[in-house]
């Protein structure tokens, strides 16, 4: 039995997990000293809210290898036979390393394999969905990961941020450094290229930045899914949906949080769309 | 500059007759003018060394190379091929970092592409700078342009490229196509462009080719070397806090030649991407060289014993290394000597450059901060003149502009000087300093002209303009009279609405507009007008239409109280 495991940067909710089947490991939030679950002891919510109230700077951290060793001999101990492990990419958090390592001391009888995204939020979100129901289907460790692959270029991340400041903060800008310097409040617009931040326009008003980031994702052929995430712009969010849906009818549109520790380094205030293109062979 | 153009002896053709072919001798002396050019040269491609690793030792690591395997050459071979083969294996063997590793494979591909050739002609000689370029690429997994290899091959097409087919010619050909790719680097690699440098490797093959001509034309190497240019300091400061945020730093350079050689390379390879970074896996006489970047030396070392028997093993600090190049003065303070042939501003050359025509401290520093390069005074009142705004599109640090007139009555002139560049100069018939920063906010100085062009064509589709001065003579407004001095409001250029103060005039018009929730408003506030005044007025503005963010600065421009650009 193939069982798929990923990380609370995949942004599902735990109903949704449990209902593909997906065993979701979380991250680390820390305010101050407090250690916090990404997504069990703190959701999004409560989590802007603080971001935006407190003066202290959260940080984020991976699990730790021992986790992930834990989680998957409890999948190994109840049946699994081949575990695909697929995570935040190894360029914005050393998770995937984790897991590597973890995986390293496979419990017997089970073959684990682990995958850089290269991605984050929505974007590993879709990869899950689409391995987890490969492996619903009774499909084999192989052909989970060829399909979760497949998706790594073809799908695209924007969002709009309120200020680089977070990213700035949290040593995870790279090359949105690019963005810096200006005087007028431009709003950036980042995307998620090669694994890591990429720098994309610049907007002085959020009207223009939600209507650049539906033009971006809009432009994508062969939508599978449209994700509009965000972190405390839920009328943004809503009306970036809404045109969306007016605009492709029949592609689904969810609208939901960036988790807290994302969100850490984005900020808050940021709204943007993943959109996942159909698998190459249903185009 | 070029050979080619002293003829010598008869010309049995309207082209002067080329310059002798290179025998096993000639090519000797070259490279030994090679080396000593690098070694004088050494401090000068040390000090902009910032990638991939900020530890300065590209220019050490390259001299170092060349100047061993020189050493190790056997004396009497008479052949060029011969002497580039010996040459090629022996810098296999004292190959030092990855820049020494990426020489000794571009000689490995030069000495293979001329492989047994007696007499180098000019034809023979850019083969082999193109063999050299690619064994260079080949040896990297993922060869990143805007390095030494981008320099490599702009010297291979350089070379094939020449007209003249003297082996001096060709060099000198070949040189000028590696200093050209040399000043393209910061626009491929950002890391260069961040840290205001040109790549160190490439750096070091232009030295090298220097010498190699300078060798071979007789000239004399005892001039002072090319001065030493600094990273950025705020780049370092970045650097310095991005290595330490790590474990282990910057980590260290591990290198072993391991014998004998495995059966398979790319497992080799695959299994010391897992261990670091910056993997080379090269063939050496018979053997394997190995670098990586690794935060674990010894697990290298231990990967590599249990493969075989290592010898010529080196670590080296990278944090170390990093903490001492970091911590060395700024260039004035390093050895001095003739100016640099690589000069400051063609370090930052970029893709595309602006010129914007402005007036007002506060809206220049704007533009500056959104990437202008070059900024020519005029305003509503004071128009530049064509040459002005020429010379200014032929200081700013790229082939490629985009002027920004920002008033209607300068377009014209813009044009002009825009047709008599020498360079591709394209006018974005911006009619206000509103516009023009709003269209300068989508401009990306590392993007191609076409791309920006795109992007500030679309920004300026959504921006109107209000400017807020005084009626200059008594006009007529909606059936009402506005007398010579009342404060007005212009939309677009045209009169809007006329009241008692320039700040009701703003709103009125920005009422008029009637902006939709989640625009955006950049008010400018003129030279005459006080702190407290537009800040009231800004505070107003925000009051009465929530949904609007309203942007306050102080543009310092004459003319007009107010300037602003509603988005």
């Amino acid at each position: 039995m193939l069982r798929i495991v990923t990380d609370s940067t995949a942004d599902f909710d735990a109903e949704e997990a449990d209902e593909l089947g997906v065993t979701v490991v979380p991250l680390t939030v820390f305010f101050g000293e407090a250690a916090l679950l990404d997504r069990v002891d703190i959701q999004p919510d409560e989590f802007y809210a603080r971001l935006k109230r407190d003066k202290v700077t959260p940080r984020t951290s991976q699990p730790s290898a021992g986790r992930f060793q834990e989680v998957y001999a409890d999948l190994a101990a109840a049946g699994a036979t081949e575990i695909l492990s697929i995570h935040i990419s190894a360029k914005l958090s050393g998770t995937h390393n984790s897991a590597r390592l973890g995986a390293g001391v496979a419990p017997a009888g089970c073959q684990i394999e682990t995958l850089d995204s290269a991605t984050v939020c929505g974007g590993l979100q879709a990869m899950v969905r689409r391995a987890a129901e490969i492996a619903r289907d009774g499909g084999s460790l192989n052909q989970a990961l060829e399909a979760a692959r497949e998706l790594v270029p073809h799908h695209r991340i924007s969002i709009m941020l309120d200020t680089l400041e977070y990213l700035q903060k949290g040593g995870r800008i790279g090359r949105a450094r690019a963005l810096l310097g200006s005087l007028l409040n431009l709003k950036p617009i980042v995307h998620v290229e090669d694994g890591e931040v990429a720098p994309g326009d610049r907007v002085r008003s959020r009207a223009r930045g939600i209507e650049r980031i539906f033009q971006l994702t809009n432009e994508v052929p062969a939508a599978e899914r449209i994700i509009v995430q965000h972190t405390g712009a839920a009328n943004d969010a809503e009306t970036l949906a809404r045109r969306f849906r007016a605009a492709q009818p029949g592609v689904p549109v969810d609208v939901r949080w960036i988790g807290p520790v994302v969100g850490t380094y984005v900020g808050p205030n940021a709204v943007g769309a993943v959109v996942a293109q159909r698998m190459s062979g249903a185009i | 500059m070029s050979a080619s153009a002293t003829p010598r002896g008869s010309a049995p053709h309207s082209r002067p007759a080329p310059d002798p072919p290179l025998g096993g001798a000639e090519l000797r002396r070259a490279f030994a003018g090679a080396s000593a050019w690098l070694e004088r040269n050494a401090a000068a491609i040390d000090a902009i060394n910032v990638y991939p690793v900020p530890d300065g030792d590209t220019g050490a690591n390259m001299a170092a190379t060349l100047r061993d395997a020189l050493t190790a050459l056997p004396a009497g071979a008479a052949a060029a091929g011969a002497v580039a083969a010996a040459l090629a294996r022996s810098a296999l063997l004292s190959a030092r970092g990855n820049s020494g590793v990426i020489l000794s494979q571009w000689l490995g591909g030069f000495a293979e592409a001329a492989a047994g050739t007696p007499l180098l002609d000019g034809a023979a000689l850019a083969r082999a700078l193109t063999g050299a370029a690619e064994r260079a690429y080949a040896a990297l997994r993922e060869p990143t342009e805007g390095t030494i290899l981008s320099v490599a091959r702009g010297a291979a097409e350089a070379a094939g490229a020449s007209p003249d087919r003297g082996p001096i010619a060709v060099f000198d050909a070949a040189l000028a196509g590696a200093r050209a790719a040399l000043e393209r680097t910061p626009e491929q690699l950002p890391v260069l462009r961040e840290a205001g440098v040109v790549d160190a490797g490439g750096f070091g093959l232009v030295v090298l080719l220097e010498g190699l001509l300078a060798a071979l034309r007789g000239t004399d190497l005892s001039v002072a070397p090319h001065s030493p240019q600094r990273p950025a300091a705020d780049w370092l400061d970045a650097a310095r806090a991005g290595g330490q945020a790590g474990h282990n730093g910057f980590g260290y350079c591990t290198q072993f030649v391991l014998n004998p050689v495995p059966p398979t390379l790319d497992s080799l390879q695959a299994e010391l991407e897992r261990l670091g970074d910056s993997v080379i896996v090269a063939p050496a006489d018979g053997g394997v060289r190995v670098h990586v970047h690794t935060a674990d030396p010894g697990a290298a070392l231990t990967f590599g014993t249990a493969m075989g028997s290592l010898t010529r093993i080196s670590i080296e600090n990278m944090q170390a290394q990093f903490e001492r190049f970091a911590a060395q003065p700024a260039a004035q303070a390093l050895a001095g000597g003739q100016p640099p042939e690589v000069p400051a501003e063609d370090a930052v050359r970029q893709q595309t450059a602006v010129v914007a025509v402005l007036s007002g401290a506060g809206l220049v520093e704007v533009a500056r901060s959104l990437g202008a390069s070059a900024i020519v005074a005029g305003g509503a009142t004071a128009n530049p003149a064509v040459d002005e705004m020429l010379a200014a599109i032929r200081t700013v640090p790229s082939e490629n502009v985009i002027v920004l007139p920002n008033q209607k009555n300068v377009v014209l002139a813009a044009e002009q000087a825009a047709q008599l560049a020498e360079k591709r100069a394209i006018v974005l018939p911006t009619r206000s300093a509103a516009q023009g920063l709003a269209v300068l906010a989508a401009f990306r100085p590392e993007r191609p002209l076409d791309t920006n062009l795109d992007a500030m064509r679309d920004a300026l589709d959504g921006v109107r303009t209000i400017e807020i001065t005084r009626a200059a003579r008594a006009a007529r407004l909606h059936g009402e009279s506005v007398p010579r001095g009342r404060p007005i409001a212009l939309l677009d250029g045209r009169l809007a609405a006329a009241a008692d103060t320039p700040a009701a005039a703003l709103l009125a018009a920005i009422k008029q507009i009637g902006p939709p929730d989640g625009a955006a408003l950049t008010l400018y506030s003129g030279e005459g007008v006080a702190p407290s005044e537009s800040a009231a007025a800004a505070e107003t503005i925000a009051a009465s239409m929530p949904g609007l963010d309203v942007q306050l600065l102080d543009g310092g421009q004459p003319h007009y109280d107010y300037i602003a650009a509603l988005e």
